[in-house]
């Protein structure tokens, strides 16, 4: 029997891990959700658009078949995503922070940006002397230049705030030349 | 009020110090901010001062470290700021970087790994025909013209497609479904690098997968739909190991790449809870 429990319990370890992985269905998953993976839902809309693309590139209308690859191909994606979450390629990987830096930029850009210039934002920034284009055909050139500014001020307020509520401390010498 | 005004002054004095001693106490060797408890290291300011160091333009910022290891903690708060709002999980390129990030390291870490030559020579007697100097086919390319109805044109190539398989010759299939023969197509044996000129990759590639006396499925191009006949096919026999070790090499490591992947997705297919929708679609 000693000799035989090893087996025994791999034999029940492998049908727990067969039960915790297996997939099921459940009609009670919330209304636009296609499927779930550890508690996190796939939007249906998702999956549509992506059955939508696979569509656009053939004749024939997506079988079932093909649909059920293009879910697997979303759940495949969400469990690397979490799986890349857990190993800390955020911190650890230079080419995914950029991203997460860019996508937080564009937050910060979309949240504390204001509207569109008035006529009186745009002259002062015209400032205007007599080597310059008239204002009306400068006004596209004046608009993006705006904009620009707009965005950096609204960066530099979004920057602000998070300094503001972090908890940030240096170390004695951290900025005191190469050691 | 004073006696307020300085007990309030007192109360702060004392959670600075009591924050800059629990940071003090944690300070590692090389650590030079902490942002929220997550520290950025020397490393990190040296590997940014090196980067930016290689451009020119950059050169001005790469020598002010203080700087640069603002732009760190500035960093530092806009990923803990995309953590919080859960930018992390919904925003479609960091999902892609992020797909892209765990991939790329498994691929890395095959690559690391050593290739025993027992490995690559069992890898390369299992699959000798990969690494065959050249295969020469002879191949009858059938043409069925679209015009202004693709869909008929393809009818007829899938017509003509069950006709080779029942058996008809090939020369009647022509006469009786296709509009000729591709006219450039030399009727003789051809390389491979030749059958791509004339046949184009996606041709070339589909009539190189099939054996002798194989059938292409009608595939759609724009001068028509084409069905591929390999009247004759010869393979070149596989060059001795030695001539081809690099490329044996790099094959193995893809293979093993993939296995590792594949491997990765049932590990990870296995510990998670994965549920579908009442009608979600299934295989």
């Amino acid at each position: 029997m000693s000799r035989q429990l090893p087996l025994v319990v791999g034999a029940l370890i492998g049908l727990a891990a067969a039960l915790v992985g297996a997939t099921r269905r459940d009609a009670a998953l919330p209304a636009g959700a296609i499927a779930s993976v550890d508690g996190r839902m796939l939007p249906a809309e998702e999956f549509e658009q992506a059955v939508e693309m696979l569509a656009s590139d053939r004749r024939e209308p997506p079988t079932e078949r093909d649909r059920a690859r293009v879910l697997d191909r979303l759940i495949d994606e969400e469990l690397l995503v979490e799986y890349g979450l857990a190993r800390g390629l955020v911190a650890t990987d230079r080419a995914v922070r950029d991203v997460v830096v860019r996508a937080m930029l564009e937050v910060a850009a979309a949240e504390r940006a204001g509207g569109p210039p008035s006529d009186e934002e745009l002259r002062a920034l015209y400032g205007g002397s007599g080597e310059t284009p008239a204002f009306e055909s400068a006004r596209p050139a004046l608009e993006t230049a705006y904009a620009e500014l707009d965005r950096s001020a609204a960066v530099r307020a979004y920057l602000a705030e998070l300094r503001a509520r972090a908890d940030v401390a240096y170390a004695p010498d951290a900025a005191a030349g190469p050691r | 009020m004073l006696r307020l005004g300085a007990l309030f002054g007192l109360a702060t004095a004392l959670a600075g110090t009591l924050r800059a001693g629990r940071f003090d106490d944690r300070w590692r060797p090389g650590d030079l901010v902490r942002v929220d408890g997550v520290a950025i290291r020397e490393q990190a300011l040296g590997a940014v001062l090196t980067r930016t160091g290689a451009e020119p333009e950059a050169a001005a910022v790469a020598d002010d470290r203080a700087a640069v290891l603002e732009r760190l903690v500035d960093e530092e708060l806009l990923v803990g700021r995309a953590t919080t709002i859960g930018l992390l999980q919904s925003d479609r390129t960091i999902r892609k970087a992020l797909v892209r990030a765990v991939i790329e390291g498994v691929v890395r870490a095959e690559e690391a790994r050593p290739v025993g030559e027992d490995e690559l020579l069992a890898y390369y007697d299992a699959h000798p025909q990969r690494f065959a100097a050249g295969t020469l086919l002879r191949v009858r390319d059938l043409v069925f013209v679209a015009g202004d109805d693709a869909g008929a044109a393809m009818a007829r190539a899938t017509d003509a497609a069950a006709a080779l398989e029942r058996g008809l010759a090939l020369a009647e299939v022509a006469g009786r479904y296709a509009d000729g023969d591709a006219t450039t197509l030399p009727d003789a044996l051809l390389p491979e690098a030749a059958l791509r000129r004339y046949l184009g990759p996606s041709l070339a590639s589909a009539a190189l997968a099939l054996p002798a006396g194989g059938v292409s499925a009608p595939m759609e191009t724009p001068t028509g739909v084409h069905l591929l006949t390999v009247v004759a096919r010869r393979d070149a026999p596989p060059p001795p190991l030695g001539s081809v070790r690099a490329a044996v090499r790099a094959d193995y490591i893809r293979a093993r790449a993939d296995e590792a992947l594949r491997s990765l997705f049932a590990r990870l297919r296995a510990r998670a809870r994965i549920v579908l929708a009442a009608g979600a679609p299934h295989a």
